[in-house]
């Protein structure tokens, strides 16, 4: 059986207000720090695949930051999946390294979507995932979208405010042990509870960041691992799964697509949930991470918010969530948000998340949603 | 510009799949289960039942912002299908998932939406 595809090489910047960085320069100091992190020199890279930015647009974005660096790639485009785009990307790359044809392929995500377009701008601007016409003309909104969900979830589990509010302190204290992380100060279940109202009953604590910042990872194939200095990360399965697009269509906004992603993910890496060690799941709002963590059966219908609220998400807990500060907390400007859950699943799994570290991870799980909960993406990675 | 939107507005439409008799908001010509192009314009009696909601305090954008609060609804449509819909600003504040609603497109400024009131009684 051919070897299985590795990541090699992992890299994010600081994630806040950078105000002195251009789209383009964080995607060229996140991809020239994952090349120097493989050990690789940029011309052995075979592949280039990017994302997308809503501050400073351009239709070809790969294509640039080859350009940006000076590589000539044998393949090259951008990848378009919403919030699921880091994980789509990785799956994509895996793929790719299994063919036998790309050896290192390079995958950057990012973009100033703070300095660039502000939060009124990046709420404006996201409107435009919901339909033209049967959800923007009713004043839809991304946090709305979910505030939906919220609500519905609320109605059939009995979730409570209290139990939203403890995956939003759980993330902030996670991203307290990480340098790069955006937010710095410890929030409170009572602060988040009293923060104010965005689109009920979703209050701004609720909601993740609008940070600039960027992410790269170096997908590689697995017979190169031999040769390279670092501790590489195997890529044990990977699956999607879709139901919808837009809110408006989807038949229930209490189970998800993820359920189906996470089952072909585990089933190629022959695992399931309880053997998981760490996990870095999509947390565009509290309520994401709750109906991700169900949905994939991480934890019993109607029960992640009780576990959440127990400690199950932090480090020590039966579940070690986001460890890095997720979307929450770590730092969102995009499609780098989901990605920056691959590189800190990896950076787990390698034994080098310093005080953030999950003793003796050898299994990482990670998922990517894009839409409102319409994507989903699920990785799993095991320590080589 | 209007808050309180025309009472009197005109019944909703929706799409029914010739072929498989599957009710849907139109989307892109086909059917949404079977892809058949045969699809027929009905139009709704108006009721259906609260699904979910949430009261918008941040808008999307400066179009959105005068209207502030305002609260999107999820319909299930007696139909049999679902949409979106806004509460009549001079509604309830807060309704409920499960509270019973008529939808009609009303005129809100210088568009025609979806707009639903609770009623207030029914047999």
């Amino acid at each position: 059986m051919a070897k299985r595809p590795i990541i090699s090489g992992v890299a994010t910047t600081e994630f806040g207000s950078l105000p002195d960085q251009t789209c383009m320069s964080l995607h060229v100091s996140a991809a020239l720090a994952a090349i120097d992190d493989a050990g690789i020199k940029a011309g052995e890279l075979d592949a280039v695949i990017c994302a997308f930015s809503i501050a400073e647009a351009q239709p070809m974005l790969a294509s640039a930051l080859a350009e940006a660096i000076g590589i000539t790639p044998k393949y090259c485009h951008s990848v378009q999946a919403g919030g699921a785009t880091g994980a789509i990307m990785t799956m994509l790359a895996a793929d790719l390294a299994s063919t036998g044809r790309y050896r290192h392929i390079l995958l950057v995500t990012g973009d100033n979507r703070l300095t660039g377009l502000g939060r009124d701008g990046a709420v404006q601007a996201l409107a435009g995932f919901g339909h033209p016409v049967h959800e923007r003309p009713y004043g839809f909104s991304i946090p709305s979208a979910y505030a939906l969900v919220a609500q519905r979830y609320m109605h059939e589990y009995h979730l409570t405010p209290e139990q939203l509010a403890a995956v939003s302190v759980s993330a902030r204290t996670h991203a307290l042990r990480h340098p790069r992380a955006h937010m710095k100060k410890p929030i409170t279940i009572e602060g988040v509870c009293s923060s104010r109202v965005i689109s009920s009953p979703l209050r701004l604590l609720d909601c993740c960041l609008i940070s600039d910042g960027a992410a790269a990872v170096i997908v590689s194939a697995g017979e190169t691992a031999r040769d390279l200095p670092g501790r590489s990360v195997e890529i044990l399965g990977t699956g999607q799964g879709h139901t919808h697009e837009h809110i408006v269509k989807s038949a229930t906004l209490t189970k998800f697509g993820c359920a189906v992603s996470s089952q072909r993910a585990f089933a190629m890496a022959g695992l399931g949930p309880k053997d998981i060690d760490v996990a870095e799941i999509y947390d565009s709002f509290t309520i994401t991470l709750i109906a991700e963590l169900e949905s994939i059966g991480f934890f019993e219908l109607g029960e992640a918010g009780a576990a959440a609220l127990d400690g199950a998400l932090d480090l020590g807990g039966v579940l070690p969530c986001n460890t890095h500060g997720g979307l929450l907390s770590f730092g969102h400007s995009g499609a780098a948000g989901g990605m920056c859950h691959v590189v800190e699943a990896v950076e787990q799994l390698r034994g080098t998340a310093g005080a953030r570290q999950v003793e003796g991870a050898q299994t990482a799980f990670v998922h990517g949603d894009g839409g409102v909960l319409s994507a989903h993406c699920s990785l799993i990675f095991g320590a080589a | 510009m209007s808050q309180t939107g025309d009472t009197t507005g005109t019944a909703v439409s929706y799409m029914r799949c010739q072929t498989c008799g599957s009710v849907q908001l139109p989307l892109g010509g086909a059917c949404t289960t079977c892809r058949s192009p045969a699809l027929a314009k009905e139009y709704a009696r108006g009721t259906g039942t609260i699904y979910s909601y949430t009261s918008v305090k941040r808008p999307p954008s400066q179009a959105f912002a005068h209207r502030v609060p305002y609260v999107i609804l999820l319909v299930d449509m007696d139909e049999g299908f679902r949409l979106m819909a806004n509460l009549a600003p001079d509604d309830v504040t807060e309704p409920w998932i499960g509270a019973r609603v008529t939808v009609l497109m009303t005129s809100v400024g210088d568009t025609v939406t979806a707009v639903g009131r609770l009623l207030k009684a029914e047999a």
